[in-house]
């Protein structure tokens, strides 16, 4: 094992190289990352044996990497943002096929308008796809959760591609000391992939049948990825116990901070949530019982884990670096649903947007929310959702208008 | 929260301000075996216009990585001042090249200038290692880790044909800055 600085990119191949894999598709031009021109040097030197393939889509390099996964071999690429999208409909395809492999995104922003800084509304629109989740808020968690996602993915009761997500530039760019573990313990974590009945050939088919079905088989085997999703809750938990006792390092479904006595809980994920874990060191000084909720698998949604973790509290603060228009924040909308209807008190939930293109959040923002829910507890009443922004934001964005000459216009009041 | 201390690098994109920022990082975090993390901009700025390397270095574990209003700051252009100097603590730190940069922005904070691109061109002979002479200079003025462990961390980094170079481009680095903070 050693100790090392490495970007979320650098750890992210890491991870990648550890785990062994035999087959990197890879779409090599922009929004695609370091991740790949690392392992591509690698490969060169002859540090790493792997076969990799330069494709000329995401949408072919997600076919290609699904193609392979199935037929028995361990399979990586990444993409970013708008890379993600373009391969949206291979994502769907392949993860139908239950072909285990593992995938990381780089969260960017979506076009329009264009920006080149993180929030989730990439790896959100993957959400229904049948690939897994993965949230990483630290460099060390890209390299680790890659090794994890690969025996989720592989464990014959799941079967299913795994997304580990970074967010750009706040982990992809960013360097941080990263524990690398020693080739040989990761192979005895993760070993070989044993594809079992996984021997797909075109050449010698298993069986022969139409290539398009009705609703009743069709549902059949939608039904059966969703069980095999839900069951990747108990099996992410047994793998996180034997990595902890093989490296030292224990993850949870949802990892919690200073909960058990908060009266009031943050709910973030990603990179994002770390300053949510300075805030709460803050108002703990202050003497408020806060506490932070970070998902870390989003699917499959560890419903239960949030149900124990806010069982009894008074509120909840949902701050969603995503905007599902129309709707609002997509995390406070899953959460709202796994909490309704079940007994035991249900807290006050107040929904916030910010962070949406790297915006930051700042620490007063930070208890500004906290204080909006203390207030919406005392209340028993959520105030409507709000987006973080400040007066001084406004009118830089009004200067910056007038400058444009777009003066007059009609603006949406919320 | 835990104590820390943010320092930037700014200038212009290809000065080596991102590999200065990774050096001090290195020196923080696998020398002295405290805590560190580097981030820098990258994008559409990254090659000319202002680019910038931040550090943040603290006697424990870093939440946030990014830093946010900065203990100590360097610029080797008017541009990067321009632009850079604002986020700046008060009672901080400004470091600013001599030549490139001739109206430092004024604030609540200290401005230092030594002539780094001049030195680096006039004295060690080769202008690429202006990024080590500034990395020096900013240890010096801030002492944000010791002069031996950035030294140290410039020379893990640099092949064997280099190391004088290096060495001797650290050294003048940090003594100018030594020697503007005693005069």
């Amino acid at each position: 094992m050693k100790r090392t600085l490495l970007t979320g990119n650098g750890a992210a191949a890491w991870g990648a190289r550890l785990a062994g894999v035999e087959y990197l598709p890879a779409f090599p031009i922009t929004p695609q990352t370091e991740i790949i021109e690392t392992i591509a040097r690698w490969i060169d030197f002859g540090e790493m044996d792997c076969r990799m393939v330069t494709l000329d889509s995401e949408h072919s390099m997600i076919t290609a990497a699904g193609a392979a996964a199935v037929t028995g071999v361990r399979v990586f690429t990444a993409t970013s943002s708008q890379g993600l999208l373009y391969g949206m409909e291979m994502l769907y395809t392949v993860a139908g096929w239950r072909a285990p492999f593992v995938l990381v995104n780089v969260s960017r922003g979506l076009a329009s308008p264009i920006t080149l800084e993180p929030d989730h509304n990439d790896i959100l629109a993957a959400r229904d796809s049948g690939f897994l989740q993965l949230h990483c808020a630290t460099c060390q968690e890209v390299l680790d959760c890659i090794l994890l996602a690969y025996r989720l993915a592989e464990d014959e009761r799941v079967r299913l591609p795994v997304i580990v997500n970074l967010d750009g530039f706040y982990l992809s760019f960013t360097r941080e000391p990263v524990e690398i573990p020693d080739a040989e313990s990761v192979a005895r974590f993760l070993p070989p992939f044993d594809p079992e009945n996984l021997g797909f050939r075109a050449g010698a088919p298993l069986s022969e049948a139409v290539a398009v079905i009705g609703g009743t088989p069709y549902s059949y085997f939608r039904y059966q990825s969703h069980l095999a999703a839900l069951n990747a809750v108990d099996v992410f938990a047994e793998n996180a116990a034997a990595f902890a006792q093989a490296f030292g390092r224990t993850y949870q479904a949802v990892e919690a901070y200073h909960c058990d006595d908060a009266e009031l809980v943050f709910v973030m994920m990603g990179s994002f949530a770390t300053k949510a874990k300075e805030a709460v060191d803050r108002l703990r000084e202050a003497g408020e019982a806060v506490g932070l909720l970070r998902p870390v698998l989003l699917r499959p949604f560890p419903a239960a884990d949030f149900r124990r973790a806010l069982s009894g509290k008074k509120g909840v603060i949902v701050v969603d670096q995503n905007l599902s228009m129309g709707k609002g924040g997509v995390l406070h909308t899953e959460l709202a649903s796994a909490l309704y209807g079940y007994p035991g008190t249900t807290p006050v939930l107040v929904s916030f947007i910010g962070g949406l293109g790297g915006r930051d959040i700042s620490a007063e923002e930070f208890y500004e929310m906290h204080a909006v829910t203390r207030q919406a507890v005392s209340e028993k009443r959520a105030p409507a959702p709000r987006l973080l922004y400040t007066e001084v934001e406004l009118r830089e964005m009004k200067k910056i208008q007038a400058i444009a000459r777009v003066q007059g216009l009609k603006e949406q009041q919320t | 929260m835990a104590e820390r201390y943010e320092i930037r690098f700014s200038g212009a994109g290809g000065q080596g301000l991102i590999t200065a920022g990774i050096i001090l990082a290195e020196a923080a975090s696998i020398i002295e075996g405290r805590h560190a993390v580097q981030s820098q901009s990258y994008g559409p700025e990254a090659r000319g216009g202002a680019s910038k390397s931040e550090v943040i270095i603290g006697e424990d574990p870093i939440d946030y990585p990014k830093a946010t209003i900065v203990d100590a700051c360097l610029a080797m252009t008017q541009e990067a001042a321009d632009k850079y100097a604002v986020g700046i603590k008060p009672g901080g730190l400004l470091l600013v090249d001599t030549d490139f940069v001739k109206n430092p922005p004024k604030g609540d904070y200290t401005i230092y200038d030594i002539p780094i691109m001049r030195t680096a061109k006039l004295e060690v002979g080769r202008e690429i290692v202006a990024n080590v002479i500034a990395l020096g200079a900013m240890i010096a003025l801030t002492d944000v880790v010791k002069r031996e462990s950035g030294l140290q961390a410039v020379l893990a980094k640099v092949p064997e044909a280099f190391i004088e170079l290096n060495k001797k481009a650290y050294n003048l680095g940090f003594e100018k800055v030594k020697e503007l903070m005693a005069g």
